[in-house]
């Protein structure tokens, strides 16, 4: 009985629709066009402004997307990149390029590629690149004795600000669910990323191809999602704001840049949908800017329901701005009910009882 | 200041220890031999040093720099307190201030690295060296590390957090190990065994990466005395190394006592118990006004005996304590303010494990009494070195427990006197050791086909990993393929197979509370044993075995549990064959099945068997390397009345053989076994409830010994009690005839009337049958075994 001969490495490039660009190297280039218009609207994304987002003129363009999929999770020298993807803008449409390996000794010329398409870009996009994939990657180049390119690019870690502004209102947020809930994507029958070493373990040992194409798949949906990401991200940057994102969060950002008058506005904005905290941090702002009869109106509200900051900042109000003490004593006694005998709450009452008998 | 002269407090100790001093000796003086600083010193340092009152050198502080600054590898074997330390960061704070170059520190414990660093921090102070020396281990918080790892001149860490948080990660240090140029490992000693030869094999994986980075440190360490500093030191790290014995610092001359208690039950052989002896001791040191230290070697005997002598002089809870307690379980910050105080001089007595046996300054000291024998020379003489000032006598006591190691070497003084300290060994090609390095070192760097790990040729263990789907093969490159991590598989302190984790399910809680390893598991965790932790008995409820886990409650049953131990040995290859003047000794390859029935329950204190319990744990089988010795037949059948009284007399000498093997060997007791069984490997003998000798074939089922159909080839069989073997049977065989003398000296020399747990083991004779003792068939067993 004749045993089926063992694949080539060309035979499973061309399985992968790839080419076999060195030994044990295969590249696979995938343009915008067998992509699904209704995820990635094309011409959206090259008006996406991506300057309220990173402070700067930042042509969509210039952005480099990147995800790799690996021999094991564990970190460290003998963890290797087996396929490492690639999406970014090009003449206005989305293209993906890919590098897998078919032997460990492609890794060189794949690293070789690699650096030639990051000395193009001007950022980089990733998913927890700052933990995993890029020191992956600089610990792969130093055991090919070679230097990283990393060094002074700017990298956009999505996962960071994706939490930030939405953990609180899914359950998790694995890249695939954020596909799901803020994109509208649902991928089917995605390979889940703890196989991937598996299937990278099963391609060694029997060469065929149909164990690379399902991580080749995750790894392309990886990346294109990535830029739709930033995309979303820089669209609420802008002030499209949906019921998902976490306005109070969005509003620290702004704030610790020093935009406060925007972080000011996106509050009002979204007052309606904001819980408590989120007031409160509305009224602080207003009171900064000088809206300070706003500021009470939110307060005096928030004090009704027993919100210990609120009855504390009403107390100080009527206290040192509109100078009705007794309104003040009346908050300054609620407090302590509120909050227990604490000693700066006892001195308030304390003194402004005193400024009340002294009268 | 001792209030007495010395003559004096001699002359109270050979008072309070009439009838109990086996030995007394004392160890001269020893003259300073100061030179003057190098002169290629750089004044940097020269100013450091002089700022810490320091403007000559001890002669072999400069035979160290030396060496050191020639790129030779050293080591330094000069007692405690001679400024080891100095002569290895001499030399390296040269080359980071004068080249910006790094080192690497390897200490056994995290405590010493931390002392370590303070002590360069403080030499960096005093003079303004700005040099940077970080410790590196699992308390560094993760924002630290990068820290370290970038910055850091002199990166300090110990032997796991280099297997398993370093090497794997290497990538991470590149500016690191690029610009390595020593390597300081300390307390060199502390590395043999089991320990130390995984230690040979971390150190294989660091030079396959300097390699890597393209640079050859220089190795600089320092061991405690032990007879083959230099060997252990060029097979630890595989290259030539030069040694520095003669120590140039001062020392007073030591007066050393052995103390054996007296005997209260003469036909059991029960003695006072040394706890007692040693407080008696401590108070005399105290109300003398010396400063002593007490080293016990157990945590519980060192909170026993530290709360006797509060009780003595701690009383007084206006005044301050004038006596602590030091193990390791105390808190850091306790251990180190300790330590400050013992410096200062405000402590009168410390009673400490073997925490305090290494490395740390703890001042000086007049006197240091040992509770029990430490289990090696070296470290008798380590411990006794904690004591001693520049200009003045100081003492040193080992008093006996009943163990028999201590009972033997306090019998025989000669032995301790003159025995030369022991040989550590290693074996850093055990086969299973080798090949869970050679996984940990293909993470790290792929392997090519012909290369070499240390001495071994790597090919077909690469082979056997490619089969266990672990690397991949691509031409003459071996590369990593699993999506696992092995150096977290790695313990450096066991051999394979997994180490089982004891848990604290009572009242419903998860704690683990100690470790056993593989080969003990069987004896030691069975269902229904007893088992003890500090003192405190546990009772096992269940044993996952391939989950690794005992699950034990608190108990406070009335009895220990004792496995019994049915050890099978088949001979499969012999090695080399001496002769004895009856039959003979050879050392060669066994194959060994041991299968553990049931336990017996003992009470305590009249050591009746209360009862009897199945196990069910699987048979081990291993292959290991083992020395056994046999008797002529004909020569058995003359020397003894009947079989039963030979087997008997093999038993007790196999006891003692083991014991004084151990001894010999400087290995633990449970890194040997012993057994006696039939050379074809037809039955073997045990010691029964009854505590006389049974023989039981290999289904367990008891034997007829008397019958002459079955023959009597009765062997001796001391096994080295890891698969593969841990090196130590062919030195064993080396020293049989030693072994042998010994042994007859530790039978001989033992005051008990027919036999007991210190000579001869286990055996309950408190009676004569016939003409003889188990004792004396012992006796008959091991002259006939003498050499030649």
């Amino acid at each position: 009985m004749l045993k089926s001969p063992i694949a080539s490495d060309e035979e499973i490039a061309h399985e992968l629709h790839g080419e076999l660009i060195a030994d044990g190297l295969i590249k696979i280039v995938t343009e915008s066009m067998a992509l699904s218009k209704e995820r990635l609207n094309c011409s959206a994304l090259a008006e996406v402004d991506l300057e309220p987002m990173l402070g700067e003129q930042t042509p969509f363009e210039s952005l480099l997307a990147i995800d790799t999929e690996t021999t094991g999770l564990s970190g460290g020298s003998g963890t290797v990149a087996f396929n490492i993807g690639f999406a970014y803008m090009r003449e206005g449409e989305v293209e993906v390029t890919q590098y897998v390996l078919t032997k460990y000794s492609g890794e060189k010329a794949m690293l070789e590629e690699v650096s030639a398409l990051i000395s193009q870009c001007e950022a980089l996009v990733t998913y927890n690149g700052k933990s995993f994939d890029v020191p992956l990657l600089v610990t792969r180049f130093r055991m090919q004795r070679k230097r990283a390119p990393f060094v002074g690019l700017p990298h956009i870690d999505l996962l960071h600000p994706t939490r930030a502004l939405f953990s609180k209102r899914w359950r998790d947020c694995r890249l695939t669910t954020v596909e799901r809930e803020a994109l509208g994507f649902e991928r089917q029958d995605d390979l889940p990323g703890f196989l991937v070493p598996a299937a990278w373990a099963d391609f060694l040992k029997t060469r065929n191809a149909k164990h690379l194409a399902p991580v080749i798949e995750h790894n392309r949906n990886d990346v294109v999602t990535l830029l739709a990401l930033i995309a979303k991200h820089a669209r609420i940057h802008a002030g499209e704001i949906d019921a998902d994102v976490d306005a109070l969060a969005l509003s620290r950002v702004f704030k610790r840049r020093g935009q406060r008058a925007k972080s000011l506005q996106l509050l009002e904005s979204q007052s309606h949908r904001l819980n408590p905290k989120g007031e409160l941090e509305l009224a602080r702002e207003l009171k900064h800017h000088g809206r300070v009869a706003d500021a009470i109106e939110i307060w005096s509200r928030l004090a009704e329901e027993a919100v210990p900051e609120a009855i504390e900042c009403c107390a100080k109000y009527h206290e040192h701005t509109s100078k009705d003490l007794v309104t003040a004593l009346r908050y300054a006694e609620a407090l302590i009910a509120t909050c227990g005998r604490r000693t700066p709450h006892l001195h308030r009452k304390e003194r402004l009882s005193r400024k009340l008998t002294s009268w | 200041m001792p209030t007495q002269t010395t003559s004096q407090l001699l002359g109270e100790i050979e008072h309070l220890g009439s009838g109990c001093i086996t030995s007394q000796f004392t160890k001269p003086a020893i003259a300073a031999n100061l030179q003057p600083i190098p002169s290629d010193v750089d004044p940097r340092l020269v100013a450091a040093l002089n700022s810490r009152g320091i403007t000559e050198l001890y002669s072999h502080q400069v035979a160290a720099w030396g060496h050191a600054t020639q790129g030779e590898n050293t080591v330094i074997v000069t007692p405690t307190a001679s400024g080891k330390t100095l002569c290895y960061n001499l030399p390296v704070m040269q080359s980071v201030l004068t080249k910006r170059s790094k080192a690497l520190y390897l200490f056994p414990t995290k405590a010493l690295s931390q002392d370590q660093v303070a002590e360069i921090l403080e030499m960096n102070e005093a003079a303004k060296l700005d040099l940077r020396a970080y410790t590196f281990d699992g308390d560094t918080p993760s924002d630290a590390r990068v820290a370290v790892r970038t910055k850091g001149d002199i990166v300090v860490t110990n032997p796991d957090m280099l297997h398993v948080g370093v090497l794997p990660h290497h990538t991470k240090w590149a500016q690191f190990f690029e610009n390595l140029e020593f390597v300081v490992i300390d307390e060199l000693h502390t590395y043999r065994g089991v320990f130390g030869s995984h230690m040979a094999n971390v150190i294989r994986r660091l030079r396959r990466i300097c390699e890597f980075y393209q640079v050859k440190p220089t190795y600089l360490m320092s061991s405690a005395t032990i007879a083959n500093p230099r060997e252990l030191a060029e097979r630890l790290i595989g290259e030539p190394v030069k040694a520095v014995t003669e120590s140039g610092a001062p020392k007073g001359a030591t007066h050393i006592y052995l103390w054996n208690p007296p005997v209260v039950n003469p036909a059991l052989g029960i003695r006072k118990s040394s706890r007692s002896q040693v407080t008696s001791l401590a108070k005399l040191f105290t109300k003398a006004g010396l400063k002593s230290i007490v080293f016990a070697n157990t945590r519980l005997a060192v909170e026993v005996i530290t709360k006797y002598l509060k009780d003595a002089f701690d009383a007084d809870p206006r005044r301050p304590n004038r006596i602590f307690a030091y193990r390791g379980g105390y808190l850091p910050t306790e251990r180190r303010n300790t330590e400050k105080l013992m410096r200062a001089g405000d402590i009168d007595c410390v009673i400490a494990t073997s925490a305090l046996e290494l490395g740390v300054d703890i001042g000086s000291l007049d006197a240091c009494i040992l509770n029990g024998y430490p289990g090696t020379i070296a470290s008798t003489w380590q411990r006794f070195g904690r004591a001693g000032r520049r200009n003045q006598d100081a003492i040193g006591v080992l008093v006996a427990t009943s163990d028999p190691l201590d009972q033997f070497i306090v019998r025989n003084p000669n032995f301790f006197t003159q025995a030369s300290p022991e040989h550590a060994q290693i074996d850093p090609d055990q086969e299973l050791i080798l090949t869970e390095h050679v996984k940990c070192a293909a993470f790290e760097l792929p392997f090519e086909s012909n290369e070499r790990f240390g001495t071994s040729e790597v090919l077909p263990i690469l082979r056997f990993l490619q089969e266990k789907e672990v690397l991949h093969q691509e031409g003459d490159l071996w590369h990593w393929s699993s999506d696992s991590y092995p150096a977290n598989s790695v313990s450096l302190r066991s051999v394979a197979d997994g180490n089982f984790v004891v848990i604290d399910t009572t009242d419903g809680k998860k704690d683990v509370i100690a470790e056993v390893d593989y080969s003990s598991a069987p004896m030691t965790i069975y269902e229904g044993a007893i088992y003890m932790v500090q003192a405190q008995p546990w009772q096992v409820e269940r044993l996952d075995w391939e989950g690794r886990k005992a699950f034990v409650t608190k108990t406070d049953a009335d009895y220990y549990t004792d496995a019994i131990d049915y050890t099978k040995l088949k001979v499969i290859d012999e090695f080399a064959t001496t002769p004895c003047r009856s039959g003979g000794a050879t050392t060669g390859e066994v194959h060994l099945v041991r299968h553990i029935p049931g336990y017996k329950k003992i009470r305590y204190y009249t050591h009746e068997n209360v009862g009897y319990g199945n196990i069910k744990v699987p048979d081990q089988e291993i292959h290991t390397t083992a020395v056994w010795w046999r008797i002529d037949p004909l020569d058995l059948e003359r020397e003894f009345a009947n079989r039963w009284q030979a087997l008997d007399g093999f038993l007790g000498a196999g006891y003692a053989i083991h014991s004084v093997a151990t001894l010999l060997t400087m290995s633990e007791r449970r890194d040997l076994g012993h057994s006696v069984g039939d050379s074809s490997a037809t039955w073997s003998a045990t010691v029964g409830s009854g505590g006389g000798a049974q023989i039981q074939d290999n289904d367990g089922q008891r034997v007829d010994v008397l019958d002459e159909k079955i023959p009597f080839n009765p062997t001796i069989y001391v096994y080295d009690n890891y698969p593969g073997g841990i090196g130590l049977s062919q030195p064993l065989f080396d020293m049989q005839g030693r072994t042998i003398t010994a042994a007859i000296d530790l039978v001989n020399g033992c005051e008990c009337a027919f036999g007991c747990p210190a000579c001869i083991g286990p055996i309950l004779a408190v009676e004569q049958s016939g003409d003889s003792s188990p004792k004396q068939s012992a006796l008959r067993v091991l002259r006939l075994l003498t050499s030649g």
